[in-house]
């Protein structure tokens, strides 16, 4: 049974105009998925559904095979959610909100808890409202870990952080991947933390999956080729070739994501479209983003 | 265990842990026998996912490079020394392969290529001491093309 | 300096806080005015200043909201930067927090202006003024509080963003309180005496501003201060926990008892609710109980008041729901959460309609119902209206004995210009005989006291015939109740049909609200679906006291045809009590599941908090 399981959602935040147009997607046991999009492709709004926050217009979400509007206690005790948009009640003190989710997760971990509590160096009398970004980020972290979940939801958890900051969080999420296996569900404009966690990578572009893909399959097996503007080398004729996924047109040339190896996609366009000379190279993951969500017509 | 990753080379991250482990060893840094760290440690070292480091030894056992025992730490895999000196010959055809694509690429004839690799030679002789290693080049150039 | 107060941050709020204190005091002090015309009319001494009370009432919790929530950011950071004299920002802050506590001053003072001069108009006098005339006690008032805006002003006056402690607040309320009671005394010594506080008020100003040392900074708790970490912290990394922080976190668990009331407390406006809601929700069940006819008011208000209350309770499911996105990240069941939203103000209105019961029972304990007054000369029984009956053709039957005798029967109209009337079926005539009242009083007993007593024993025991032929009781006034230890017969449950009408107003205004509350609709939807039901409620609310006052009734005479209906209604029934009980019960259960299912479908986005409130911001 899945973890997590999206089907056909629809999710509309102004009538008439759809967020999300039927994305499908599961996730197993353990798996770490990374979900990238432009802002506003519909990311986050993915992430509250699975979380119970939003409900679907269509279709419906499955976590751990519950519907976590209808049965939100048991879903949420096996789920941790970290926001970028802070959720912890800011009059609250760091004490009390850690206290406060101890009394309601049964799975909680005191000892992990405090390992947590001693790293970050939380100070436990101090207000939510009065801590820096990178600090309310932490109590969220270990609140959201320490009960040890079974699903971790990310939605942009290092947004606005300083890059040590980010190192601690990603540190401590492969920690946990190491320790309980936890699958996770994250959201990120870092590409780096991506390319070091995720092991399969779904790319939403304007509410649909563009890309789902495991990692090392997108960076061995895709490749970006730059093709230089010709008579028979168009962009409509890029499209039309069946492995291309995207071509994004650029002064000098046109640079088209390929799911191919470099050398299949240059036997491809020498082929198709009678041209010896295009460049074709593996890239890393920002690359095919930038590309991928700018070549799409 | 002195390995570089670089999530953001475009080249896998279990792909360069394995080209590197495959040249240590083969150069003999990394004994036979020689304990490596566990999936677990050597993934909260680097910062990467414990299946990346996984995946890695999981080609690199079946490549006879490495053993994994269960319970028991993993080891270099103990070689026969004719299979260690192909393995040493591999690595620098692999090495030595790119830089015959760019000498055809520049035009140079043969004869003059491996006049200049001799002279390289000398220099790297010359210039390292006690033998220290040097660092893979593999990370250096985005590879043209897909290596294996 | 006049541009300087008019961009203040907090003279956003000076409007709506305006139109809602002008709104409040009306509403309030609408239902009061009954209390007015019949106390004109009575003459009773003790409602002396009840209007008086009702608009401290308003005005007070409006002061304390104004100040402590809304006009805690004395500048803004756009402000800082400019060269404007940090002194002279602080002053200008200052003014027009004094300016806007005055306009809502004004406005409740207003409202209760008019309300007592249409009450005025509609009786067709001018009313006995009851105590201190309002416009003296504004002025009283306004002097306050002027002093009191003041000093919390002084409080750190060049941190740009006041945070209130303890400390500052217990010593202003104290000052308040003292101002209250002494400015009374001051202006019987003297009309001026009293301006004595707004002269200390400005004087402390001035002071302060001369002494301003500029320029503004920004508060420790400024968000945007925490650069790095806070100075205790530990770095990153380090392994060895300092055990003084281990031992912060408790040792075991908290129980579930604590975690429900951490979950209340994140969704509740805090200290708005406890502070002014308990004591409102109370207030008005004590009310609702009709205590106040214990001490010898009249009981109208009570009914009059069931639409302002589903107002109130409106109001305090404005703010919870938009606080959700807090404990959406929680396994909190929304159930539970709904729950608490319902049930608590409701538990708390029926503990104050259980405490004005009681009191009332407690103070009428003992006291004689069935009564032989005189009036005129002549004696005639009198019981309680709740005891009479009501004639809707405007024919009241005349009492009559098995002899033949009758009497006419006392009656009242209820609305003026019908035939339907109030009437009494234990009257007797100045003429009836010794034997008549002796058995029109023993019915009264029976129907009061749910004993039966002999016409003849009451006649032997009580009454006598005096010269001029006319009966009169032995004794000053009947102690049948003492004498014979009698119990009071409970008449028709009135809780369940006010809990019935007052929770289905409540539940059906909020489902529409809350059915608004999802991530696709906008926030001026939002606020038209909370505002179109409060309006709603004050509409019914209006319109039955417009009716009621323009049928020149009086308020106990309404009161008594409610009880009297209702319990009419439940003895027709069979297990009339318990049925009227069952079903408001369940209709009421029918209610809260729909609502129910409308707020389980709520969607809470983070932010959503700081449109809800009744003054639209921070509140």
């Amino acid at each position: 049974m899945s973890i997590l399981e999206f089907t056909d959602v629809h999710r509309a935040y102004v009538k008439g105009h759809d967020v999300l147009h039927g994305v499908g997607l599961s996730m197993e046991q353990g798996e770490v998925v990374g979900l990238l999009g432009k802002n506003g492709a519909g990311k986050t709004t993915l992430i509250r559904i699975a979380m119970g926050m939003l409900g679907t217009h269509r279709g419906s979400v499955r976590v751990f095979g519950l519907d976590p509007r209808e049965r939100p206690v048991e879903v949420k005790r096996r789920v941790g959610y970290v926001s970028e948009d802070q959720i912890l009640p800011p009059s609250m003190r760091v004490a009390d909100v850690v206290d406060l989710h101890r009394g309601l997760f049964p799975t909680w971990d005191d000892e992990l808890a405090a390992e947590l509590w001693s790293r970050f160096g939380l100070s436990p009398r101090s207000r939510i409202s009065t801590l820096s970004k990178g600090q309310a980020r932490q109590v969220a972290l270990l609140c959201a870990v320490a009960h040890r979940p079974e699903l971790l939801l990310l939605d942009e958890p290092a947004g606005g952080l300083d890059p040590a900051a980010r190192r601690e969080f990603l540190e401590t999420s492969i920690a946990l991947l190491n320790e309980a296996g936890t699958a996770i569900l994250f959201s990120s404009h870092y590409m780096q933390d991506v390319e070091r966690v995720a092991e399969r990578v779904v790319m939403i572009h304007e509410g649909d999956v563009l890309i789902d893909r495991g990692l090392d399959d997108l960076r061995e097996n895709h490749c970006v080729a730059l093709v230089p503007h010709r008579n028979g080398t168009t962009r409509e004729r890029l499209l039309g070739l069946e492995a291309c996924l995207g071509v994004r047109e650029r002064q000098d040339a046109l640079h088209a994501v390929f799911a191919l190896t470099p050398e299949a996609s240059c036997d491809l366009i020498r082929r198709e479209l009678g041209f010896e000379g295009a460049n074709c190279r593996q890239v890393a993951l920002e690359e095919m983003f930038i590309e991928l969500v700018g070549g799409q017509s | 265990m002195l390995i570089v990753v670089d999530p953001q080379s475009g080249v896998p991250v279990y792909r360069q842990l394995m080209e590197q482990i495959r040249f240590q060893v083969a150069a003999g840094v990394l004994a036979p026998g020689e304990e490596l760290p566990s999936t677990r440690s050597l993934s909260a070292e680097l910062g990467v996912n414990p299946m990346t480091i996984s995946k890695a030894y999981g080609f690199l056992e079946m490549e006879n490079v490495i053993e994994r025992r269960p319970g028991r730490p993993v080891v270099v895999a103990d070689q026969g020394d004719a299979e260690r000196a192909t393995r040493k010959r591999d690595e620098l055809r692999k090495s030595l392969a790119r830089a015959a694509t760019v000498a055809r690429q520049l035009g140079i004839a043969e004869e003059e290529a491996v006049r200049i690799f001799e002279d390289v030679l000398g220099e790297a002789a010359a210039g390292s001491a006690g033998g220290s290693e040097t660092r893979t080049n593999d990370l250096d150039e985005r590879p043209e093309g897909d290596q294996s | 300096m006049f541009s300087n107060i008019r961009r203040d941050p907090a003279m956003r709020y000076v409007g709506r806080a305006t139109a809602g204190a002008l709104v409040a005091g009306f509403l309030i002090l609408n239902a009061a005015a009954f209390q007015r015309a019949r106390a004109a009319e009575a003459g009773v001494d003790w409602l002396a200043g009840y209007n008086h009370a009702m608009m401290l009432g308003v005005w007070i919790p409006v002061l304390v909201v104004l100040t402590v929530a809304a006009f805690d950011r004395r500048v803004r950071r756009f402000d800082m930067a400019t060269p404007a004299e940090a002194g002279s920002l602080w002053l200008a802050h200052t003014a027009g927090l004094v300016l806007a506590a005055l306009a809502a001053l004004a406005s409740t003072v207003g409202a209760a202006w008019i309300v007592e001069r249409s009450v005025d108009a509609l009786i067709g006098r001018s009313g006995p003024r009851l105590g201190v005339e309002i416009n003296v006690l504004a002025y009283r008032l306004a002097c306050v509080a002027a002093l009191v805006v003041v000093l919390l002003q002084s409080v750190d006056p060049a941190v740009s963003r006041l945070s209130l402690r303890a400390r500052h607040v217990v010593p202003t309320a104290l000052v308040l309180a003292f101002g209250l009671a002494v400015v009374p005394a001051l202006d019987r010594a003297h009309p001026a005496a009293a301006l004595v506080l707004p002269t200390v008020a400005a004087a402390l100003a001035v002071g302060i501003r001369r002494r301003f040392r500029g320029p503004f900074r920004l508060s420790p708790s400024h968000a945007s201060l925490r650069g790095g970490a806070p100075p205790q912290a530990v770095a990153p990394g380090s392994v060895a926990g300092r055990p003084a922080d281990r031992g912060s976190i408790r040792k075991e668990a908290p129980s579930p008892f604590l975690v429900g009331a951490m979950v209340v407390r994140i969704i509740t406006k805090m200290p708005l609710m406890p502070l002014i809601g308990v004591p409102l929700t109370l207030g008005f069940g004590f009310a609702l109980s009709g205590w106040i006819r214990a001490w010898g008011g009249g009981g109208g208000a009570r009914f009059m008041l069931v639409p302002l209350t589903a107002y109130m309770l409106l109001a305090f499911v404005g703010y919870p729901p938009r606080r959700l996105y807090l404990l959406d990240g929680l396994p909190v069941s929304r159930r539970s959460v709904f729950a608490a939203v319902i049930l608590v103000p409701a538990l708390i209105l029926a503990a104050g309609y259980a405490g004005g019961r009681i009191a009332a029972d407690r103070r009428l304990d003992g006291r004689e119902l069935v009564e032989f007054v005189e009036i005129e000369g002549r004696h005639y029984t009198r019981v309680p209206i709740e005891y009479c009956e009501i004639a809707w053709d405007g024919d009241a039957p005349r009492p009559s004995s098995p002899w033949g005798e009758s009497a006419e029967p006392w009656t009242k109209e209820i609305l003026r210009g019908r035939p339907h009337l109030v009437y009494s079926p234990f009257s007797v005539d100045g003429g009836s005989s010794i034997d008549f009242v002796a058995l029109q009083i023993s019915r009264a007993v029976e129907a009061v006291y749910d004993a039966r007593v002999e016409p003849e024993a009451i006649r032997e025991r009580y009454l006598e015939v005096a010269e001029d032929g006319s009966v009169r009781p032995k004794e000053n006034a009947l102690t049948i109740r003492r004498d014979l230890g009698l119990r009071v017969r409970p008449l028709g449950p009135v809780f369940p049909f006010m809990a019935l009408v007052a929770g289905a107003l409540w539940l059906l205004t909020a489902t529409p609200y809350f059915s608004h509350l999802r991530a696709d609709v906008p926030e001026r939807s939002r606020k038209s679906a909370f505002w179109l039901g409060m309006l709603g409620l004050l509409g019914v609310h209006l319109v039955q006291t417009g009716f009621l006052m323009m049928s020149r009734t009086s308020s106990w005479v309404v009161s008594g045809v409610w009880e009297i209906a209702i319990a009419r209604v439940s003895a027709a029934i069979p297990a009339g009590r318990i049925v009227v009980w069952v079903v408001a019960a369940l209709v009421l259960a029918f209610l809260y599941r729909f609502a129910e299912r409308r707020f389980l479908l709520i969607e809470s986005s983070p932010g959503d908090d700081r449109f809800g409130g009744l003054l639209g911001g921070s509140v």
